[in-house]
């Protein structure tokens, strides 16, 4: 009985994840394990290996799928797990996604170059000013156009507030998974500051298209880069509370360190960028390591997991690097805000723009990691092939491969700490 | 004014004249051929062709033998050269309707060597099947379902060649230039 296992006629994955609770990293005490009379027996004796825990089940239990999501608070959008659990115990998840497909790639073909740009707001719509961005790259990079000096300012400032922005959410988000409430509020009075700062510049809220082709759409209004400069001020002591309440939270760390243990080796092979990666140990930023606009030019640290609560590449770690994140796109804003010079702020472009034939592929740090836009031209109005690579659907195809083993409520630890966007995922 | 502001439009900035130089950090593509040519990698020099980077086509590539696409990322990951660690993107791509071949491109990076490159293959329209290189990096697993998914590409081996993003019962595969919009979906019209 302990080890039949119901076949479900839902799902068509069932037969290509064969996996079994033998390939797990522990081995859950007892189960299967029992005598005549249907009593657990001991299992001890056995030395446990490094790395190994050892869970004593005290009710017999039964192999059973069961859904999480596609409408689940802590699935951040409509993300379905389809996971098999042992008791409490996950032995395998197969992640179904796509629920939000929008053809981001087909409308790309089928729509101007410029008429695109509505649409990369829609892919990771809390970082929309870094979608423009690496769009806009990516079509810059076949036209060859320079671009004036100040929009960069711009443009970075808006990406960097954009990069606090989403890292807000997936703080605040993170602790609400987990059950502290109270820090969900203080991100989003941040955030919500922040949106009325790129509502003053650009009138949108949430989807900017406000980072352009050759620049940016208009100047800074009257008083902008101020409020900019008091943001930063008033952040930098903001984020000391954000501390004070989740990330040396007893209960948080318990919840967090030494779950979900991704290794360097691991996050590499399952191509993780961003603060996931960074978040197992790897230094590698692309602001710093391939930098891009005015990157090179700024003074900035990029922080990576240490390891300082448990593990070297828990859910811990991955929240901190975001939280550090925070303070240095600060300080980048900061330099930014220094530097900035009066000029103009968008390249001069044809208004019926034809693209050079080529290809491009730019990569950017966005807050989830590299975004990459794939752009072909054949030197018409439209793109042959626009492919985008999302960080979140990339850093999400590690899930079946991090969940077998860990406890039903970690997952959703583990889930969260990836900080996934479902726009993104699915596109 | 308004006329003079008119002018300034219809004549664009001329473009940079060294726009589409690589960056420091993209592999130098002969280099890297002559490391994916015997004897250190799987392939024949004449197998090889590099198609350098170029005010024509922006960045480079190299077109490997799709037969040999398997060893060609083995070699991509191992060698001590080349050490591509992470399989960044991988897309499908139809070019035209005329082309009879769809191209699979591969754009891999480096963290160890801080690198990138991307190289090329092509499979037949009327046969449109490839190794898989998710032995290789596993992060290919998704990236292959979603290029079988938009593109129609079949990987040889996979260890789970689904649909992705697209419902199972789709038919045909949207990003192909020959791909009709579908009347209806259950149904529901799509007119």
């Amino acid at each position: 009985m302990a080890s039949s296992h119901p076949q479900t006629t839902s799902h068509s994955g069932g037969t290509a994840h064969s996996g079994s609770a033998a390939a797990l990293p522990f081995r859950p005490a007892g189960s299967g394990e029992y005598d005549e009379d249907g009593n657990l027996k001991p299992k001890f004796g056995r030395p446990l290996a490094e790395g190994e825990r050892e869970i004593v089940m005290d009710v017999r239990t039964q192999d059973m799928e069961m859904n999480m999501g596609p409408q689940h608070p802590s699935t951040h959008g409509v993300l379905r797990v389809l996971l098999r659990v042992d008791g409490e115990v996950v032995t395998q998840a197969v992640p179904y996604i796509g629920y939000i497909h929008r053809c981001a790639e087909k409308i790309g073909e089928s729509v101007e170059w410029i008429q695109y740009l509505p649409y990369t707001d829609r892919y990771d719509y809390l970082a929309a000013m870094n979608n423009n961005l690496g769009y806009s790259m990516a079509v810059e990079k076949l036209l060859g156009v320079e671009i004036p000096q100040r929009a960069m300012y711009i443009r970075t400032i808006c990406a960097e507030l954009n990069r606090i922005g989403s890292h807000l959410i997936a703080f605040g988000t993170y602790g609400l998974d987990l059950g502290a409430f109270t820090p969900f509020f203080y991100s989003f009075r941040e955030r919500e500051w922040i949106l009325s700062i790129f509502e003053k510049i650009c009138g949108a809220r949430l989807t900017y298209s406000f980072i352009r082709i050759g620049g940016v759409f208009n100047d800074a209004p009257p008083g902008w880069l101020e409020e900019v400069e008091a943001f930063c001020d008033d952040f930098e002591e903001k984020w000391k509370e954000y501390n004070d309440l989740l990330s040396d939270n007893l209960i948080f760390v318990r919840r967090t360190a030494d779950i979900g243990v991704i290794s360097k080796e691991d996050a590499l092979a399952y191509g993780l960028t961003g603060p996931c990666l960074r978040g197992s140990g790897v230094k590698y930023d692309l602001r710093k390591d391939q930098p891009y606009e005015l990157y090179s030019k700024l003074e900035f640290n990029v922080p990576v997991g240490e390891g300082k609560k448990g593990q070297l590449g828990d859910c811990w770690d991955r929240y901190d690097v975001r939280m550090q994140e925070m303070r240095e796109s600060v300080r980048i804003i900061r330099q930014c805000l220094a530097g900035i010079q009066e000029g103009p702020v968008l390249a001069k472009l044809a208004a019926a723009l034809k693209v050079p034939a080529g290809h491009a592929y730019v990569g950017i740090e966005n807050p989830r990691g590299e975004l990459g836009h794939f752009v072909i031209s054949g030197g018409d109005k439209k793109a042959i092939r626009l492919r985008v690579r999302g960080p979140s659907f990339c850093n999400l195809s590690i899930l079946p491969k991090m969940l077998p083993g860990t406890m039903l409520a970690d997952s959703v630890a583990l889930i969260g700490s990836i900080d996934i966007v479902l726009g993104e995922v699915d596109r | 004014m308004a006329e003079a502001e008119s002018k300034d439009k219809e004549k664009p900035a001329p473009p940079n004249p060294k726009f589409w130089e690589p960056a420091p950090w993209d592999h130098d593509l002969q280099a890297l051929a002559r490391r994916l040519a015997k004897p250190h990698g799987p392939c024949t020099a004449d197998e090889l062709k590099v198609v350098a980077w170029g005010p024509k086509q922006v960045e480079g590539y190299i077109d490997v033998p799709a037969a040999k696409i398997l060893d060609v990322c083995r070699t991509l990951r191992d060698d001590a050269e080349c050490r591509y660690d992470i399989a960044m993107c991988i897309s499908g791509v139809d070019y035209s309707n005329d082309d009879p071949q769809l191209a699979v491109i591969y754009h891999v990076l480096s963290i160890e060597k801080n690198r990138r490159a991307q190289i090329r293959t092509w499979v037949p329209k009327s046969d449109p099947t490839l190794d898989t290189v998710e032995s290789i990096w596993p992060a290919a697993n998704w990236h292959e379902r979603e290029t079988y998914d938009l593109v129609g590409i079949v990987f040889r081996n996979h260890s789970d060649l689904r649909r992705i993003l697209c419902p199972e019962d789709w038919v045909g595969f949207p990003l192909r230039k020959n791909y009709e919009f579908p009347k209806e979906y259950h149904g529901i019209s799509c007119v």
